[in-house]
Protein backbone atom coordinates (compact mmCIF):
# COMPACT_ATOMS: atom_id res chain seq x y z
CA UNK A 1 0.00 0.00 0.00
CA UNK A 2 1.35 3.08 -0.56
CA UNK A 3 -0.15 6.67 0.66
CA UNK A 4 0.83 10.24 -0.73
CA UNK A 5 -1.57 12.81 1.55
CA UNK A 6 -1.88 16.71 1.19
CA UNK A 7 -5.34 16.99 0.86
CA UNK A 8 -8.83 17.18 0.42
CA UNK A 9 -9.86 14.70 2.47
CA UNK A 10 -9.36 11.06 2.38
CA UNK A 11 -13.21 11.07 3.79
CA UNK A 12 -14.87 13.25 1.57
CA UNK A 13 -16.06 12.57 -2.35
CA UNK A 14 -15.72 15.53 -4.55
CA UNK A 15 -19.50 16.46 -4.35
CA UNK A 16 -19.23 16.01 -0.78
CA UNK A 17 -17.16 18.84 0.12
CA UNK A 18 -19.02 21.10 -2.43
CA UNK A 19 -22.01 20.42 -0.52
CA UNK A 20 -20.54 20.76 2.58
CA UNK A 21 -19.99 24.91 1.92
CA UNK A 22 -23.89 24.68 1.01
CA UNK A 23 -24.38 23.38 4.66
CA UNK A 24 -22.13 25.42 6.35
CA UNK A 25 -23.99 26.38 9.55
CA UNK A 26 -24.84 23.27 10.33
CA UNK A 27 -22.11 21.56 9.69
CA UNK A 28 -19.97 24.25 12.10
CA UNK A 29 -22.67 23.58 14.54
CA UNK A 30 -21.89 19.70 14.75
CA UNK A 31 -18.42 20.27 15.56
CA UNK A 32 -17.10 19.28 12.69
CA UNK A 33 -13.35 18.81 12.56
CA UNK A 34 -11.56 19.56 9.25
CA UNK A 35 -9.11 16.84 7.91
CA UNK A 36 -5.61 17.41 8.47
CA UNK A 37 -4.40 15.18 5.17
CA UNK A 38 -4.61 17.29 1.41
CA UNK A 39 -5.22 14.25 -0.37
CA UNK A 40 -5.14 10.27 0.14
CA UNK A 41 -4.36 7.76 -2.83
CA UNK A 42 -4.59 4.26 -2.08
CA UNK A 43 -3.05 1.33 -4.33
CA UNK A 44 -3.75 -2.06 -2.79
CA UNK A 45 -4.78 -5.66 -4.32
CA UNK A 46 -5.66 -8.76 -3.27
CA UNK A 47 -8.03 -11.62 -4.32
CA UNK A 48 -11.11 -13.46 -2.26
CA UNK A 49 -13.54 -15.53 -3.71
CA UNK A 50 -16.57 -15.43 -0.90
CA UNK A 51 -19.73 -17.70 -1.34
CA UNK A 52 -20.85 -18.21 2.61
CA UNK A 53 -22.96 -15.66 4.04
CA UNK A 54 -21.80 -15.58 7.52
CA UNK A 55 -18.51 -16.29 6.41
CA UNK A 56 -18.40 -12.54 4.61
CA UNK A 57 -19.92 -11.33 7.49
CA UNK A 58 -16.90 -12.49 9.39
CA UNK A 59 -14.29 -11.99 6.87
CA UNK A 60 -16.15 -8.40 6.45
CA UNK A 61 -15.70 -7.48 10.04
CA UNK A 62 -12.35 -9.37 10.87
CA UNK A 63 -10.88 -7.35 7.72
CA UNK A 64 -12.33 -3.76 8.84
CA UNK A 65 -11.68 -4.52 12.62
CA UNK A 66 -7.69 -5.85 11.78
CA UNK A 67 -6.94 -2.99 9.53
CA UNK A 68 -8.11 -0.68 11.91
CA UNK A 69 -6.87 -1.55 14.51
CA UNK A 70 -3.22 -1.23 12.58
CA UNK A 71 -4.17 2.20 11.78
CA UNK A 72 -4.95 3.38 15.45
CA UNK A 73 -1.21 1.93 16.83
CA UNK A 74 -0.08 4.95 14.51
CA UNK A 75 -3.05 7.36 14.94
CA UNK A 76 -5.91 7.98 17.60
CA UNK A 77 -8.46 9.05 14.76
CA UNK A 78 -9.06 5.01 14.41
CA UNK A 79 -10.56 4.14 16.85
CA UNK A 80 -14.16 2.85 16.73
CA UNK A 81 -15.87 5.96 17.14
CA UNK A 82 -13.74 8.33 15.47
CA UNK A 83 -14.16 5.89 12.40
CA UNK A 84 -17.96 5.12 12.93
CA UNK A 85 -18.25 9.00 13.10
CA UNK A 86 -16.37 9.53 9.58
CA UNK A 87 -18.26 7.47 7.50
CA UNK A 88 -21.68 8.39 9.31
CA UNK A 89 -22.77 5.05 11.13
CA UNK A 90 -22.82 4.67 14.57
CA UNK A 91 -20.14 3.28 16.77
CA UNK A 92 -22.26 0.70 18.18
CA UNK A 93 -23.11 -0.63 14.68
CA UNK A 94 -19.74 -0.41 13.24
CA UNK A 95 -18.78 -2.24 16.31
CA UNK A 96 -21.18 -5.56 15.39
CA UNK A 97 -20.18 -5.09 11.90
CA UNK A 98 -16.74 -5.75 13.08
CA UNK A 99 -17.48 -8.97 15.25
CA UNK A 100 -20.05 -10.16 12.41
CA UNK A 101 -23.12 -9.76 14.52
CA UNK A 102 -24.57 -7.55 11.97
CA UNK A 103 -24.31 -7.93 7.85
CA UNK A 104 -22.49 -5.01 6.02
CA UNK A 105 -23.60 -1.56 5.36
CA UNK A 106 -24.51 -0.34 2.30
CA UNK A 107 -22.14 0.10 -0.75
CA UNK A 108 -22.16 3.39 -0.52
CA UNK A 109 -21.30 3.74 3.07
CA UNK A 110 -18.71 0.92 2.64
CA UNK A 111 -16.96 2.86 -0.16
CA UNK A 112 -16.56 5.59 2.72
CA UNK A 113 -15.42 3.42 5.05
CA UNK A 114 -12.41 2.04 2.07
CA UNK A 115 -11.69 5.25 1.91
CA UNK A 116 -10.95 6.21 5.57
CA UNK A 117 -9.13 2.90 5.80
CA UNK A 118 -7.42 3.10 2.89
CA UNK A 119 -8.29 0.24 1.67
CA UNK A 120 -9.26 -0.90 -1.93
CA UNK A 121 -12.96 -0.39 -2.66
CA UNK A 122 -13.69 -3.12 -4.67
CA UNK A 123 -11.64 -5.62 -2.56
CA UNK A 124 -14.11 -4.07 0.94
CA UNK A 125 -17.20 -4.86 -1.55
CA UNK A 126 -15.79 -8.25 -2.29
CA UNK A 127 -15.11 -8.97 1.09
CA UNK A 128 -19.05 -7.91 2.14
CA UNK A 129 -20.24 -10.12 -1.04
CA UNK A 130 -21.02 -7.06 -2.85
CA UNK A 131 -20.38 -5.65 -6.71
CA UNK A 132 -20.15 -2.26 -7.43
CA UNK A 133 -22.92 -0.85 -8.94
CA UNK A 134 -21.04 0.42 -11.50
CA UNK A 135 -19.80 -3.04 -12.78
CA UNK A 136 -23.73 -4.05 -12.61
CA UNK A 137 -24.52 -1.57 -14.65
CA UNK A 138 -21.49 -2.30 -16.76
CA UNK A 139 -22.15 -5.78 -17.51
CA UNK A 140 -26.12 -4.85 -17.90
CA UNK A 141 -25.34 -2.30 -20.81
CA UNK A 142 -23.27 -4.99 -22.21
CA UNK A 143 -24.07 -8.29 -20.76
CA UNK A 144 -23.01 -11.33 -23.45
CA UNK A 145 -19.48 -9.21 -24.12
CA UNK A 146 -18.93 -8.75 -20.33
CA UNK A 147 -20.50 -12.22 -19.12
CA UNK A 148 -18.40 -14.30 -22.19
CA UNK A 149 -15.18 -11.82 -21.18
CA UNK A 150 -15.58 -13.18 -17.42
CA UNK A 151 -16.01 -16.35 -18.36
CA UNK A 152 -12.88 -16.70 -20.57
CA UNK A 153 -10.74 -14.71 -17.50
CA UNK A 154 -12.14 -15.74 -14.42
CA UNK A 155 -9.46 -18.67 -14.60
CA UNK A 156 -6.48 -17.51 -15.86
CA UNK A 157 -3.74 -16.75 -14.03
CA UNK A 158 -2.93 -13.00 -12.44
CA UNK A 159 -0.18 -12.13 -14.62
CA UNK A 160 -1.94 -13.22 -17.85
CA UNK A 161 -5.04 -11.31 -17.15
CA UNK A 162 -2.85 -8.59 -16.39
CA UNK A 163 -1.62 -8.63 -19.96
CA UNK A 164 -5.22 -7.91 -20.87
CA UNK A 165 -4.69 -4.21 -19.52
CA UNK A 166 -5.76 -1.56 -21.81
CA UNK A 167 -2.74 0.93 -22.45
CA UNK A 168 -3.49 4.81 -22.65
CA UNK A 169 -2.19 5.21 -26.00
CA UNK A 170 0.34 8.30 -27.45
CA UNK A 171 -0.37 9.61 -30.93
CA UNK A 172 1.77 12.20 -32.58
CA UNK A 173 1.91 15.32 -30.88
CA UNK B 1 3.25 1.46 -20.60
CA UNK B 2 0.52 3.87 -19.29
CA UNK B 3 -2.96 2.70 -17.89
CA UNK B 4 -5.81 4.43 -16.43
CA UNK B 5 -6.08 3.16 -12.85
CA UNK B 6 -9.59 4.90 -11.27
CA UNK B 7 -8.76 8.34 -12.72
CA UNK B 8 -5.11 8.28 -11.90
CA UNK B 9 -2.15 7.62 -14.91
CA UNK B 10 -0.25 4.55 -13.43
CA UNK B 11 3.43 4.56 -15.44
CA UNK B 12 4.76 1.09 -15.00
CA UNK B 13 8.44 0.52 -16.21
CA UNK B 14 8.56 -3.34 -15.58
CA UNK B 15 11.77 -3.68 -17.73
CA UNK B 16 13.59 -1.96 -14.79
CA UNK B 17 12.15 -2.55 -12.09
CA UNK B 18 8.66 -4.75 -11.14
CA UNK B 19 7.99 -1.59 -8.75
CA UNK B 20 8.91 1.16 -10.90
CA UNK B 21 4.92 2.65 -10.49
CA UNK B 22 4.28 6.00 -11.05
CA UNK B 23 0.77 7.06 -10.03
CA UNK B 24 -0.23 11.42 -11.17
CA UNK B 25 -3.74 12.36 -10.98
CA UNK B 26 -5.26 16.03 -11.17
CA UNK B 27 -7.13 17.50 -8.19
CA UNK B 28 -9.75 19.32 -8.31
CA UNK B 29 -9.32 22.69 -6.16
CA UNK B 30 -10.09 26.31 -5.33
CA UNK B 31 -8.80 29.01 -7.40
CA UNK B 32 -6.66 30.98 -5.41
CA UNK B 33 -7.14 34.89 -5.52
CA UNK B 34 -4.84 36.77 -7.92
CA UNK B 35 -4.44 39.51 -5.19
CA UNK B 36 -0.93 39.95 -5.30
CA UNK B 37 -0.08 37.71 -2.13
CA UNK B 38 1.36 34.28 -2.14
CA UNK B 39 -0.58 32.22 -0.86
CA UNK B 40 -0.73 28.51 0.89
CA UNK B 41 -1.68 25.39 -1.15
CA UNK B 42 -5.21 24.56 -1.38
CA UNK B 43 -6.68 21.20 -0.76
CA UNK B 44 -7.46 18.50 -3.16
CA UNK B 45 -11.42 18.37 -3.29
CA UNK B 46 -10.96 15.11 -5.30
CA UNK B 47 -10.15 14.16 -9.21
CA UNK B 48 -10.98 15.16 -11.99
CA UNK B 49 -12.41 12.17 -13.84
CA UNK B 50 -9.78 10.74 -16.69
CA UNK B 51 -11.43 9.23 -19.72
CA UNK B 52 -9.53 7.55 -22.71
CA UNK B 53 -9.56 9.54 -25.78
CA UNK B 54 -9.94 6.74 -28.25
CA UNK B 55 -13.67 5.65 -26.08
CA UNK B 56 -14.79 8.93 -27.98
CA UNK B 57 -13.95 9.03 -31.50
CA UNK B 58 -16.91 10.28 -32.58
CA UNK B 59 -17.36 13.30 -30.62
CA UNK B 60 -14.23 14.02 -29.58
CA UNK B 61 -11.93 16.90 -31.93
CA UNK B 62 -10.01 14.82 -34.97
CA UNK B 63 -6.73 16.59 -33.19
CA UNK B 64 -7.00 14.79 -29.75
CA UNK B 65 -7.38 11.60 -31.50
CA UNK B 66 -4.20 12.33 -33.41
CA UNK B 67 -3.07 13.01 -30.12
CA UNK B 68 -3.97 9.96 -28.63
CA UNK B 69 -3.54 10.07 -24.29
CA UNK B 70 -6.62 11.23 -22.09
CA UNK B 71 -9.16 13.68 -21.10
CA UNK B 72 -10.38 15.21 -18.45
CA UNK B 73 -13.05 18.39 -17.72
CA UNK B 74 -12.86 21.70 -16.27
CA UNK B 75 -14.83 24.76 -16.15
CA UNK B 76 -13.43 28.19 -17.33
CA UNK B 77 -11.39 29.75 -14.30
CA UNK B 78 -11.30 26.49 -12.67
CA UNK B 79 -8.10 25.10 -10.92
CA UNK B 80 -6.24 22.17 -11.03
CA UNK B 81 -3.04 20.35 -9.16
CA UNK B 82 -1.14 17.46 -10.33
CA UNK B 83 -0.72 14.94 -7.23
CA UNK B 84 2.37 12.51 -7.91
CA UNK B 85 3.18 9.08 -5.94
CA UNK B 86 5.52 6.34 -6.49
CA UNK B 87 5.37 2.93 -5.07
CA UNK B 88 6.71 2.16 -1.98
CA UNK B 89 9.19 -0.80 -1.74
CA UNK B 90 9.53 -1.80 1.43
CA UNK B 91 13.02 -4.37 1.31
CA UNK B 92 14.42 -0.73 -0.07
CA UNK B 93 12.72 1.48 2.37
CA UNK B 94 11.84 4.04 -0.43
CA UNK B 95 9.63 4.65 -3.25
CA UNK B 96 10.99 4.30 -6.79
CA UNK B 97 12.31 7.87 -7.97
CA UNK B 98 11.19 8.80 -11.17
CA UNK B 99 11.75 12.08 -13.03
CA UNK B 100 8.96 14.05 -14.28
CA UNK B 101 8.64 17.00 -17.36
CA UNK B 102 4.87 18.72 -17.24
CA UNK B 103 4.26 20.98 -20.09
CA UNK B 104 1.14 23.05 -20.60
CA UNK B 105 0.07 23.49 -23.81
CA UNK B 106 3.72 22.91 -25.19
CA UNK B 107 4.80 25.20 -22.37
CA UNK B 108 7.36 23.50 -19.35
CA UNK B 109 5.83 24.38 -16.30
CA UNK B 110 9.34 24.91 -14.59
CA UNK B 111 11.38 26.91 -17.52
CA UNK B 112 9.02 28.16 -19.70
CA UNK B 113 11.09 26.62 -22.97
CA UNK B 114 8.88 24.71 -25.66
CA UNK B 115 8.71 21.45 -25.07
CA UNK B 116 11.27 19.06 -26.87
CA UNK B 117 11.25 15.33 -25.34
CA UNK B 118 13.71 14.49 -23.12
CA UNK B 119 14.50 15.86 -19.62
CA UNK B 120 17.85 18.42 -18.82
CA UNK B 121 19.63 19.49 -15.70
CA UNK B 122 20.65 22.83 -16.66
CA UNK B 123 18.15 24.53 -15.95
CA UNK B 124 16.27 21.59 -14.43
CA UNK B 125 13.45 21.33 -16.29
CA UNK B 126 11.59 18.13 -14.47
CA UNK B 127 10.54 17.03 -11.01
CA UNK B 128 11.71 14.36 -8.89
CA UNK B 129 9.01 12.37 -7.39
CA UNK B 130 8.81 11.40 -4.33
CA UNK B 131 10.39 14.51 -3.41
CA UNK B 132 8.09 16.94 -5.11
CA UNK B 133 4.48 14.80 -3.83
CA UNK B 134 2.56 17.90 -6.10
CA UNK B 135 2.88 20.52 -8.71
CA UNK B 136 0.35 23.60 -8.37
CA UNK B 137 1.28 25.45 -10.97
CA UNK B 138 3.85 27.14 -13.39
CA UNK B 139 7.14 28.06 -11.46
CA UNK B 140 7.20 32.18 -11.63
CA UNK B 141 10.13 32.42 -8.83
CA UNK B 142 11.77 30.50 -6.36
CA UNK B 143 9.71 28.84 -3.78
CA UNK B 144 6.24 30.75 -5.72
CA UNK B 145 4.02 29.26 -8.61
CA UNK B 146 1.27 31.14 -10.34
CA UNK B 147 -1.55 28.35 -10.13
CA UNK B 148 -2.86 26.32 -12.89
CA UNK B 149 -6.27 27.84 -13.98
CA UNK B 150 -7.99 27.03 -17.20
CA UNK B 151 -8.92 29.01 -19.84
CA UNK B 152 -10.39 28.82 -23.50
CA UNK B 153 -8.00 28.16 -25.93
CA UNK B 154 -7.68 30.63 -28.63
CA UNK B 155 -8.72 34.11 -26.39
CA UNK B 156 -5.12 34.73 -25.60
CA UNK B 157 -5.15 34.09 -22.02
CA UNK B 158 -2.99 30.39 -21.77
CA UNK B 159 0.55 30.48 -21.15
CA UNK B 160 1.21 29.21 -24.64
CA UNK B 161 -0.67 32.22 -26.02
CA UNK B 162 1.06 34.27 -24.27
CA UNK B 163 4.33 33.19 -24.83
CA UNK B 164 3.87 31.17 -28.36
CA UNK B 165 1.59 33.72 -29.82
CA UNK B 166 -0.70 30.48 -31.01
CA UNK B 167 -3.10 28.73 -29.78
CA UNK B 168 -2.12 24.98 -30.93
CA UNK B 169 -1.95 22.33 -28.54
CA UNK B 170 -3.75 23.08 -25.10
CA UNK B 171 -4.40 20.12 -22.55
CA UNK B 172 -0.95 18.78 -19.98
CA UNK B 173 1.89 16.91 -21.57
CA UNK B 174 3.50 14.86 -19.02
CA UNK B 175 6.96 12.50 -19.68
CA UNK B 176 8.38 10.37 -17.41
CA UNK B 177 11.91 8.32 -16.78
CA UNK B 178 12.84 6.18 -14.28
CA UNK B 179 15.46 5.92 -11.83
CA UNK B 180 18.14 3.57 -13.66
CA UNK B 181 17.80 0.15 -12.19
CA UNK B 182 21.76 0.01 -10.79
CA UNK B 183 21.69 3.59 -9.41
CA UNK B 184 18.18 2.64 -7.21
CA UNK B 185 20.07 -0.18 -5.67
CA UNK B 186 23.11 1.68 -5.42
CA UNK B 187 21.48 4.63 -3.60
CA UNK B 188 18.71 2.17 -2.02
CA UNK B 189 20.25 -0.91 -0.73
CA UNK B 190 17.89 -3.90 0.43
CA UNK B 191 17.21 -3.54 4.22
CA UNK B 192 18.76 -6.26 4.73
CA UNK B 193 21.75 -4.93 3.78
CA UNK B 194 20.82 -2.12 6.00
CA UNK B 195 20.59 -4.03 9.04
CA UNK B 196 23.92 -5.81 8.52
CA UNK B 197 23.71 -1.59 8.60
CA UNK B 198 -22.31 21.67 -9.17
CA UNK B 199 -23.61 21.68 -13.05
CA UNK B 200 -25.74 23.93 -14.91
CA UNK B 201 -28.27 22.54 -16.75
CA UNK B 202 -28.40 24.35 -19.94
CA UNK B 203 -27.71 22.28 -23.15
CA UNK B 204 -25.02 23.16 -25.14
CA UNK B 205 -24.27 22.24 -28.26
CA UNK B 206 -21.01 20.99 -28.89
CA UNK B 207 -20.65 23.43 -31.99
CA UNK B 208 -20.97 26.47 -30.16
CA UNK B 209 -18.13 26.91 -28.09
CA UNK B 210 -14.65 25.70 -27.94
CA UNK B 211 -13.76 22.39 -26.67
CA UNK B 212 -10.45 22.91 -25.93
CA UNK B 213 -9.00 24.45 -22.50
CA UNK B 214 -5.45 25.03 -22.04
CA UNK B 215 -4.03 26.17 -18.78
CA UNK B 216 -3.49 30.22 -18.08
CA UNK B 217 -1.58 31.39 -14.83
CA UNK B 218 -3.83 32.20 -12.09
CA UNK B 219 -2.76 33.38 -8.28
CA UNK B 220 0.61 32.88 -7.23
CA UNK B 221 1.31 30.25 -3.67
CA UNK B 222 3.80 29.28 -1.91
CA UNK B 223 5.24 26.23 -3.64
CA UNK B 224 8.62 24.82 -3.77
CA UNK B 225 10.05 22.81 -6.67
CA UNK B 226 12.55 20.93 -5.39
CA UNK B 227 16.22 20.65 -6.80
CA UNK B 228 17.43 16.97 -8.08
CA UNK B 229 18.87 15.23 -5.25
CA UNK B 230 20.52 12.61 -7.49
CA UNK B 231 22.91 12.41 -10.58
CA UNK B 232 21.57 13.60 -13.37
CA UNK B 233 22.98 10.35 -15.02
CA UNK B 234 20.89 8.00 -12.78
CA UNK B 235 17.61 8.80 -14.79
CA UNK B 236 17.51 6.09 -17.39
CA UNK B 237 16.96 8.37 -20.23
CA UNK B 238 16.19 5.36 -22.74
CA UNK B 239 12.78 4.38 -20.99
CA UNK B 240 10.44 6.91 -20.65
CA UNK B 241 6.64 6.87 -21.04
CA UNK B 242 4.70 10.17 -22.71
CA UNK B 243 1.14 11.17 -21.99
CA UNK B 244 -1.12 14.09 -23.49
CA UNK B 245 -3.86 15.48 -21.10
CA UNK B 246 -6.66 16.98 -22.98
CA UNK B 247 -8.67 19.24 -21.26
CA UNK B 248 -12.20 19.86 -22.49
CA UNK B 249 -14.64 22.36 -21.60
CA UNK B 250 -16.93 21.34 -18.66
CA UNK B 251 -20.08 22.79 -20.40
CA UNK B 252 -19.25 20.13 -23.42
CA UNK B 253 -17.77 17.18 -21.38
CA UNK B 254 -21.31 15.57 -21.24
CA UNK B 255 -22.09 15.87 -25.14
CA UNK B 256 -18.31 14.39 -25.50
CA UNK B 257 -19.05 11.92 -23.04
CA UNK B 258 -22.53 11.54 -22.35
CA UNK B 259 -21.32 11.62 -18.45
CA UNK B 260 -22.04 14.40 -15.94
CA UNK B 261 -19.07 16.38 -14.74
CA UNK B 262 -17.65 17.26 -11.31
CA UNK B 263 -19.78 20.26 -10.12
CA UNK B 264 -17.89 23.57 -9.52
CA UNK B 265 -16.04 23.62 -7.06
CA UNK B 266 -16.44 26.40 -4.28
CA UNK B 267 -14.61 29.64 -4.19
CA UNK B 268 -11.49 30.12 -2.06
CA UNK B 269 -13.41 32.70 0.00
CA UNK B 270 -16.49 30.32 1.00
CA UNK B 271 -14.01 27.91 1.58
CA UNK B 272 -11.94 29.99 4.02
CA UNK B 273 -14.93 31.13 5.89
CA UNK B 274 -15.60 27.61 6.89
CA UNK B 275 -12.55 27.57 8.49
CA UNK B 276 -11.40 24.64 6.66
CA UNK B 277 -7.76 24.53 5.91
CA UNK B 278 -5.26 25.54 3.73
CA UNK B 279 -1.41 24.01 3.01
CA UNK B 280 2.45 24.38 3.36
CA UNK B 281 4.94 21.72 2.58
CA UNK B 282 8.35 22.13 3.33
CA UNK B 283 10.93 19.31 3.22
CA UNK B 284 13.81 19.94 5.40
CA UNK B 285 17.47 19.99 3.59
CA UNK B 286 16.18 20.58 0.05
CA UNK B 287 17.24 23.05 -2.25
CA UNK B 288 14.33 24.91 -4.40
CA UNK B 289 14.97 25.30 -7.89
CA UNK B 290 14.63 29.31 -9.21
CA UNK B 291 11.47 30.12 -11.28
CA UNK B 292 11.64 30.76 -14.63
CA UNK B 293 12.25 34.42 -16.41
CA UNK B 294 10.08 33.48 -19.05
CA UNK B 295 7.14 32.06 -16.34
CA UNK B 296 7.87 35.45 -14.52
CA UNK B 297 6.59 37.68 -17.33
CA UNK B 298 3.33 35.96 -17.55
CA UNK B 299 0.01 38.04 -17.04
CA UNK B 300 -2.55 36.53 -14.90
CA UNK B 301 -5.94 35.54 -15.99
CA UNK B 302 -7.46 38.50 -13.69
CA UNK B 303 -4.47 41.39 -14.99
CA UNK B 304 -5.20 39.86 -18.74
CA UNK B 305 -9.20 39.90 -18.49
CA UNK B 306 -8.60 44.12 -17.21
CA UNK B 307 -6.74 44.63 -19.94
CA UNK B 308 -9.12 43.17 -22.51
CA UNK B 309 -11.97 44.81 -20.46
CA UNK B 310 -13.32 41.07 -19.54
CA UNK B 311 -14.36 39.50 -16.51
CA UNK B 312 -12.91 36.10 -17.08
CA UNK B 313 -13.23 34.76 -13.32
CA UNK B 314 -15.99 34.63 -10.57
CA UNK B 315 -15.69 35.26 -7.22
CA UNK B 316 -12.24 36.23 -6.87
CA UNK B 317 -12.30 38.12 -3.48
CA UNK B 318 -9.53 38.00 -1.03
CA UNK B 319 -9.27 35.64 1.58
CA UNK B 320 -7.17 35.68 4.92
CA UNK B 321 -6.51 31.83 5.50
CA UNK B 322 -6.00 31.09 9.26
CA UNK B 323 -5.67 27.48 9.36
CA UNK B 324 -2.66 26.98 7.70
CA UNK B 325 -1.33 22.98 8.28
CA UNK B 326 2.28 22.60 7.34
CA UNK B 327 3.27 19.04 6.31
CA UNK B 328 6.63 17.96 6.47
CA UNK B 329 8.19 15.61 3.95
CA UNK B 330 9.01 13.32 6.62
CA UNK B 331 5.69 12.94 8.28
CA UNK B 332 3.86 11.91 4.49
CA UNK B 333 3.29 8.60 5.26
CA UNK B 334 3.58 7.65 8.77
CA UNK B 335 6.03 4.76 9.13
CA UNK B 336 7.03 2.90 12.50
CA UNK B 337 10.17 4.39 13.47
CA UNK B 338 12.59 1.67 14.12
CA UNK B 339 15.05 3.00 17.31
CA UNK B 340 18.32 1.29 18.57
CA UNK B 341 17.70 -2.18 20.69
Amino acid sequence: MTCSPRAGSPVYHSEHIVALFWTLKATLKKNFNPPLDRVMCVVYTTHCSLNDRGMEMNLFGDHIRQRREELKVQNRDFSVRKVAAKVGLEPSYLSKIERGEQAPPSEEKIKVLAEVLGEDRDVMLALAGKVSSDLQEAIRRRPLLFAELIREIKDMPDHAVLRLVREVRDGEW
Amino acid sequence: MIELKKDSLCFTFPEIHPDAKLYIDFQRTLRIPDDGNNHPLPPGLGKFPLRHVDDFGDSAPANWIQHGGVMLPMYQSEAMWLNFHSAFISEHGTNYPFAVRIAAGKIDALTGEQWTNGIHGIPQDYLVVPEQPWLDGFCVEKGIIRQFVAMPLGEGYTAEEQITGSAEHGGLQIIVYPMKRSAFERRFPKRDQLMERGVPDACICPSMMSSEMGLAPGGKMRQEVYEDPFDFKDWDRKAFSRCFVHISNSLIWRAITSEQPPTMPPTAREYTRAGMPWFDYYSEGSEAIEGSDILEKLKSVIRMGREKGESPVRGDGGIDPRNVIRIRKSSQVKRVREGRF
